[in-house]
């Protein structure tokens, strides 16, 4: 069975954890602990409606105060599909928590108080989730019971939508609806309210919408080495996980950091021996020759070799409620290796309303800021540019203080070598 | 890649990290169906070689008899070592109290037990089998969930986690927990079971057994540490476990299922969560969070 791996993103309040609660009730997925669970709480918080949002809202503090603070993951299944969701928070203060869900999905669906229009926080999720690389996203315009389903307000609302998404819509794969999560209305099944309304229900978009944002195995082979099992004898294979492109037995392929071409003799997957992987498969390889790798080196196809450079162009969204100073310590994860980098100067930051950049004065990084920069590291890196292969283009800052995972950052280009 | 080989990629690639990112990591083996799965995905990310880390029991003393034998067999067949620490001992120690009452569970101060042999053994990271599907506080983890000095778990203060870029970079006394089978479902577990064909302990299917109801309707299975009071009612009825954990607070469930393809029939239209007929969860509202703030896996 194939499987989507999607999230519900949005302003706080514009019912994202209600719409998983419905699609879940109309699945008949709710298993009757689980809903009495529920009914009970609401009943404590005074409510004559299930409050269906609490079926995702799991913490304490998160029922307390009526929000979601981290995500909750669901999962359900029907004939056609295997369903993992990701129920992101709203609230800015947590917007790390929503980046640390897009990072892990293949689509969205960002709610849209239809009442309101887009908020600013909207608009950052939608960003956000376009920028970490997904590709298929709905924006459903929901609590259309409030407008008595009106198409009029609703057209407004998708002007105003495709308007602002316009410069970053290419290679986009987006569709609005109207929806009332509280009441059900086309989730699964089409409303009568809704009748001037002719496109899919969101449960028919969720089963059809493609279940990868990439196709992984089309890209450049890049193989990541995470460490060694000892066999037989004194020799080693070595583990990893396929970022992209295939592996065949007998390949030859450039070590990138140390300039060596190697051979593949054997690889094994779940415990078997195999010819060939895609990107995505866990996998243990033999070299001949007896050559040796050790974790953090990175294996490359050679006619496509990676990019080399200390100091790369990078995007990147800060992810720490403190504000850290321009030239704060990091290691900088990419793949396995890790490399002690900071940043060399903070040159854009990214306007919510007009989806251009602005150049910037300010010389720290704030939660949830969005920036453009160039990051300069103890070490080359070895790397590609996320626009050619996404896999192997994105790094997490750790700050060396106190180990928090910082900034997330996609690289944009390799610049010149800074003479060290 | 089907569904069960993109978890098990998942599932093999964080292990590995574990083994890479930290000097004394430690497997924490229950002896349920999701440990048996996870003892099955670390022979698949390091066979041929062992495993680098031990295997951690903490035996609370209310383990069903079959449990602990069929632990002991299959770590022997796998010739790895495996560390086995008593709740038993911790209470004799004075480090933990033992609950009164007809129904005493130890299921609380297991976290006791299990975090001394943390500190004794100094382990920086602790793999466990827990499911984001299994739990609402469970359903909040990261892959590496970071734990404070005390074990603790701080929910609202979670380090990020993008993509499968892992940052298990800790301070001295602090440690990870990692669960690397958070996205798997029960269904998955049952299905991997069937696909690799796993041997599992012959509770969780249908069998013969003596238990009682109590008064709020729940059930337990007999055993030498409950005494049910007279209005409880004691009887023989077919059952299967679908969670092994103590004896105190695992409930049975009825059914008939007596073979891998019934059981994954039973799952897909189970009316019930899995630990809806856990007695530790339905003590209160948030039982899991508090016991997972206190150290519990
Ligand atoms: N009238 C109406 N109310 C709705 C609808 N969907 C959600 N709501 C209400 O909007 C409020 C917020 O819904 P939630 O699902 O908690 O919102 P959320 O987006 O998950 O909020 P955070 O997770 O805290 O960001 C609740 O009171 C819901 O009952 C709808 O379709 N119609």
């Amino acid at each position: 069975m194939d499987q989507l791996r999607f999230m519900t993103a949005g302003h706080v309040d514009d019912g994202k954890s209600t719409l998983i609660g419905r699609l879940f009730l109309d699945h008949g997925k709710i298993l009757k602990d689980q809903l009495q669970t529920i009914e009970r709480a609401s009943r404590n918080q005074g409510k004559s409606e299930t409050n269906l949002a609490l079926f995702t809202d799991g913490l304490k503090a998160e029922r307390e105060k009526g929000i979601t603070i981290d995500v909750a993951y669901r999962y359900f299944s029907t004939q056609q599909r295997k369903f993992i969701i990701a129920d992101a928070p709203g609230h800015y203060e947590y917007t790390r928590n929503m980046v640390t869900a897009a990072s892990q999905v293949d689509a969205a669906v960002i709610l849209v108080d239809a009442t309101r229009g887009m908020a600013e926080q909207t608009r950052r999720h939608a960003w956000l989730i376009h920028w970490l690389g997904v590709r298929n996203i709905v924006f459903a315009l929901n609590k259309m019971d409030l407008l008595d389903y009106s198409e009029k307000v609703f057209r407004e609302r998708e002007k105003e939508i495709i308007d602002w998404i316009k410069p970053i819509a290419h290679g986009l794969d987006f569709t609005l609806m109207p929806i009332a999560a509280l009441k059900g209305d086309n989730i699964l099944r089409p409303s009568p309210d809704l009748n001037w309304y002719t496109g899919k229900t969101l449960d028919q978009w969720l089963h059809e919408t493609p279940a990868r944002s990439f196709p992984a195995a089309k890209y450049p082979t890049r193989l990541s080495i995470q460490g060694a099992v000892s066999t037989i004898g004194d020799s080693e294979n070595y583990t990893g996980t396929l970022a992209s492109g295939v592996l065949t037995i007998g390949d030859e392929l450039h070590v990138a950091q140390d300039d060596r071409i190697i051979q593949v003799q054997g690889i094994w997957k779940s415990g078997q021996k195999t010819d060939q992987v895609q990107a995505g498969e866990a996998i243990q390889i033999s070299l001949s020759n007896g050559e040796k790798l050790s974790r953090g080196q990175l294996l490359e196809e050679p006619e496509y070799p990676t990019k080399k450079s200390n100091r790369w162009l990078v995007e990147f969204c800060a992810m720490t409620d403190d504000s850290m100073p321009m030239d704060t310590a990091f290691f900088a994860r990419h793949f396995t290796s890790e490399t002690p980098a900071s940043f060399e100067c903070i040159d854009e930051t990214l306007d919510l309303r007009t989806l251009q950049w602005a150049p910037t004065e300010h010389a720290t990084l704030t939660s949830p800021q969005i920036g453009r920069g160039v990051l300069s590291f103890a070490s080359p890196i070895t790397a590609d540019a996320f626009g050619s292969i996404p896999g192997a283009g994105r790094m997490i800052l750790i700050r060396e203080s106190d180990h928090a995972t910082a900034v997330a950052v996609l690289l944009k280009e390799a610049l010149p070598d800074t003479i060290s | 890649m089907d569904t069960l080989d993109i978890l098990e990629a998942e599932s093999v690639h964080v292990l590995r990290e574990v083994a890479a990112q930290f000097k004394r990591p430690v497997l924490l083996f229950s002896g349920g169906k999701d440990s048996l799965v996870l003892l099955r995905l670390s022979e698949k990310a390091f066979r041929p070689g062992k495993f680098p880390y031990p295997v951690l029991h903490i035996d609370t003393g209310h383990n069903f008899e079959e449990t602990l034998s069929f632990r002991d067999q299959t770590i022997e067949r796998l010739s790895e070592q495996m560390i086995v620490r008593r709740v038993e001992d911790s209470i004799q120690a004075g480090r933990a109290q033992d609950e009164t009452g007809p129904y005493p569970s130890r299921n609380r101060q297991q976290s006791v037990t299990l975090l001394d042999a943390i500190r004794e053994f100094g382990f920086d990271a602790a793999i466990g089998g827990a499911r984001r599907d299994e739990e609402k506080a469970r359903a909040k983890e990261r892959f590496f969930s970071y734990r404070n000095a005390q074990g603790g778990w701080e929910p609202h203060q979670q380090r990020p986690e993008l993509w499968n870029l892992y940052n298990g970079r800790i301070h001295l006394g602090e440690q990870m927990r990692v669960f690397p089978l958070n996205n798997w479902t029960e269904f998955d577990v049952w299905s991997y079971i069937k696909r690799e064909r796993l041997e599992i302990p012959s509770l969780y299917f249908s069998h013969q057994r003596t238990c009682v109801r109590r008064a709020d309707g729940s059930w337990l299975p007999m055993s030498k540490h409950v005494t049910p009071p007279p209005g409880d009612l004691v009887e023989t009825r077919t059952v299967r476990f679908r969670t092994v954990g103590d004896m105190t607070c695992t409930s049975p469930v009825f059914s008939q299922a007596s073979s891998l393809d019934e059981i994954i029939e039973e799952i897909r239209t189970a009316e019930f969560s899995e630990r809806g007929s856990r007695a530790d969860d339905q003590r209160s509202e948030t039982a899991m969070e508090d016991r997972k703030r206190e150290g519990y896996f």
